[in-house]
């Protein structure tokens, strides 16, 4: 049994992390690619360790050193129940070889096991490089015992095993119910959407702090009330807490019973009802009673076009990664519209916030619209379907063409939405407004055209699983943060150059965006879409 | 209608995949491809259809070379791959229908082709589902029809027959034999050498790359099944 379960899991790392790239792959451009996505791994992990980091100390520098253990433990494990929710069905539940791997002379447990391990293992790297770097934070303010080390790394690779459950369980009825559903796509992003909101709005409202609370006098017992409030959102913190904090032996033992005993639980119960969730999930009762009907005609353009819609909403990973920012900044612009500029001031504790923020909010805007770069992966989506548009009589500027259309049918309507929102709520002046409008649409073109950009520069067509690509490939870091870093560099010009025009900032910025927009069009056009 | 002239084709890492190449398919002509794995068949079809760039040789579709003038040559392309991944976010007329938009088909032309052959090919009820539902045998009929729909002058079909229940092999027969006859041209491989001697008029036997055997069946085999001949040619080229 142990070994079967190795030998899956090796399987499954080898063709994952695609080790074998790095040995065996004759063609030096893959090679280099591979490399380079490494190198940008690493780099995002160098960003993650900082910005952990960075909070820990943060909390020790404001005299807040005792809540660095919750808050260590309560980021770790709501990463991981944001990374594993949506990699489960694909992951443990539906993934690709399924049949292949049920039909070898491997026991379901260890099948079961592995794909478990694997998505542990990540998550156990995310756990890594957010509690490590708070735990030293938290050891140069406290300078703890001895057992603080043991306890802690113990804690690390603990963490992860509840939210990663819950995940499983969430993320697998979201498909469950989505495929019982005639609109499985639609159902299962609504869902995905809602759970997500669900779970930002359940630890806004109970893992932060009012304005009232954020008081000087009160920032003595500011630690507590932090513990407290996650407390009462996970309740396990309480208890990790009391075990780190007071070295309370008894605690810790218990700390580290309930996630391990919930986890066995869970796998064992999973393992019993293992097939009939996989068949649940994969299998859907086609009607073949299908007539023809009058067909559409539409020229080359409008086909793709099509095409590529469909591609986009039939895939729930790639419309919660690419769509989460610009829904993100529809609900916020109307949620900052409904609650007025005076009440914002007012809870931000920032009275004279409205003048900075009209100048920002161009900016602001565009880079989370950048963040949505939905044409930054999809040329690689095509993936084993390229042979398609690559034997078809397409030119290859009419390809990447619909691709942009679609990116930017997806954003104009949510940037000219937002743009008025905010536009209201920040009660701006014409001109103002006019840049609140106007910014946002330039980025939105320009995120287009830099997504098809990047991912002509690193296609990746051999992937298994499109989560891989969406989620994973360098293409897709570079689409999304290039897109946010994009609208974040005027916005420090803005805030760094302290009386500097913001009209005449936003005039420069629209014309350099505009430019780099049809420089690089025209830079894309020329390529040759090559597998 | 098609032409091959010293076709050559290097992988990096200094394969050669195929070496000094020449053919010609003319209209009518249904040309079977033959050869073991790796011999250099899917390397020539997905060349001569603008998937696979080469650096040596020529190749001329309908007089266009497919290097010079890709458009032209794929607009009377039609080609199915080995193992055809197809949208499988599309439904089956979908799919249909996104072919026929891209190949410019009138609507009239688009709705009469593919009734008659998704009625030949027994897949009309599942044309309202989903690609993603379809099993390897159903992907297969689909291809073959989307490969049917611009009437193309030349189908390139590597190993068209796999997987395809007995009906559709014979549909897919006798659909050969009815586009041939209407002055295209079929060039395809396969492994399965009873097919390829019942329903071809020329054949060509590739091996590590070199075209060893071309030209007319019969005159090829003379009293010997292709089964004989292709192992005589493999025999003797060892």
């Amino acid at each position: 049994m142990r070994s079967s379960i190795w030998i899956l899991l090796r399987a499954q790392l080898l063709n994952q992390l695609r080790l074998n790239d790095f040995k065996y792959e004759t063609d030096k451009r893959k090679k280099t690619r591979t490399i380079a996505f490494a190198v940008s791994m690493g780099f995002v992990a160098i960003l993650v360790v900082s910005y952990s980091f960075g909070i820990g100390y943060g909390l020790g520098s404001l005299g807040l050193a005792d809540a660095i253990p919750g808050c260590a433990f309560a980021i770790a494990s709501l990463m991981v129940l944001f990374f594993t929710l949506f990699k489960v069905n694909g992951t443990i539940f539906a993934f690709k070889g399924y049949d292949m791997l049920m039909a070898l002379p491997v026991p379901t447990s260890a099948v079961i096991t592995s794909r478990f391990l694997l998505l542990y293992g990540m998550n156990a790297l995310f756990s890594l490089g957010i509690m490590l770097p708070m735990g030293i934070a938290y050891c140069l303010w406290v300078q703890p015992q001895a057992l603080f080390y043991v306890m802690w790394t113990i804690s690390i690779f603990v963490t992860p095993f509840i939210p990663m459950t819950i995940a499983t369980v969430l993320g697998t009825l979201v498909s469950a119910i989505s495929s019982k559903s005639r609109h499985t796509n639609v159902v299962g992003i609504v869902l995905s959407f809602v759970l997500l909101f669900g779970f930002m709005g359940a630890s806004l409202s109970t893992g932060t702090l009012s304005s009232s609370q954020m008081s000087v006098e009160q920032l003595a017992s500011l630690g507590s009330t932090i513990s407290q409030k996650m407390d009462q959102a996970y309740p396990l913190t309480g208890l990790f807490e009391n075990a780190i904090r007071s070295y309370d032996l008894a605690a810790f033992l218990a700390f580290l019973t309930i996630p391990v005993v919930w986890y066995l639980l869970f796998v064992k119960i999973v393992s019993i009802r293992y097939k009939a969730i996989n068949t649940g999930l994969t299998t859907q009762h086609a009607a073949s009673d299908y007539k023809l009907q009058r067909l559409q005609v539409n020229s080359p353009f409008g086909a793709l076009y099509r095409k590529e819609l469909r591609r986009f909403f039939s895939s729930n990973s790639y419309v919660l990664n690419m769509g989460f920012g610009a829904v993100f900044l529809l609900v916020a612009s109307i949620a900052c519209f409904i609650i007025g500029i005076d009440r914002l001031e007012q809870l931000m504790g920032m009275p004279n916030m409205r003048e900075t923020a009209i100048g920002v909010a161009p900016f602001a805007i565009a880079a989370i619209l950048g963040m949505s770069c939905t044409t930054c992966v999809s040329i690689s989506l095509e993936g084993k379907n390229l042979w398609i548009l690559q034997s078809s009589p397409l030119k290859p500027a009419t390809i990447y063409r619909s691709k942009m259309a679609v990116n930017m049918t997806i954003l104009v309507p949510i940037a000219l939405l937002s743009s008025l929102f905010i536009s209201l709520c920040l009660t701006a002046d014409f001109l103002s407004a006019v840049w609140i409008f106007v910014i946002p649409l330039a980025y939105v073109g320009l995120t287009a055209v830099w997504g098809i950009f990047v991912n002509l520069s690193v296609p990746d067509f051999s992937w298994e699983s499109e989560v891989t690509v969406i989620k994973q490939s360098m293409a897709a870091m570079a689409g999304i943060f290039g897109g946010l870093l994009f609208g974040l560099i005027p916005i420090g010009t803005l805030l760094l150059l302290n009386g500097v025009d913001r009209n005449l900032l936003a005039l420069i910025v629209a014309m350099v965006v505009m430019g780099l927009t049809v420089a690089l069009y025209k830079k894309v056009c020329t390529i040759r879409l090559s597998g | 209608m098609l032409e091959l002239r010293h076709f050559s084709k290097v992988y990096k890492g200094g394969k050669k995949a195929v070496d000094d190449f020449s053919l010609t398919v003319e209209a009518g002509d249904i040309y079977g491809f033959i050869g073991h794995n790796g011999a250099g068949k899917s390397t020539t079809i997905k060349a001569i259809v603008g998937v696979l760039d080469f650096e040596e040789g020529e190749i001329l579709v309908d007089g266009h070379s497919v290097q010079k003038s890709p458009m032209e040559c794929k607009k009377l392309i039609a080609y199915i791959p080995d193992n055809p991944d197809l949208y499988d976010h599309l439904t089956g007329i979908q799919y249909l229908n996104f072919i026929a938009d891209i190949f410019e088909v009138d609507r009239s032309e688009r709705e009469e082709r593919i009734g008659k052959f998704a009625q030949e090919f027994q897949i009309t009820g599942a044309l309202g589902n989903l690609i993603s539902s379809y099993s390897h045998g159903m992907k297969q009929k689909l291809a073959l029809i989307s490969a049917f729909i611009h009437t193309p002058k030349l189908l390139l079909l590597d190993e068209p027959f796999v997987g395809l229940d007995p009906e559709a092999s014979l549909a897919l027969k006798s659909t050969m034999h009815e586009i041939c006859k209407e002055g295209s041209a079929i060039f395809f491989s396969t492994h399965v050498l009873d097919v390829a001697e019942k329903l071809c008029n020329k054949i060509a036997i590739i091996k590590e790359g070199r075209l060893v055997e071309a030209g007319e069946m019969e005159a090829l085999t003379r009293n010997r099944s292709l089964e004989e001949l292709y192992m005589e040619v493999e025999e003797h080229e060892k």
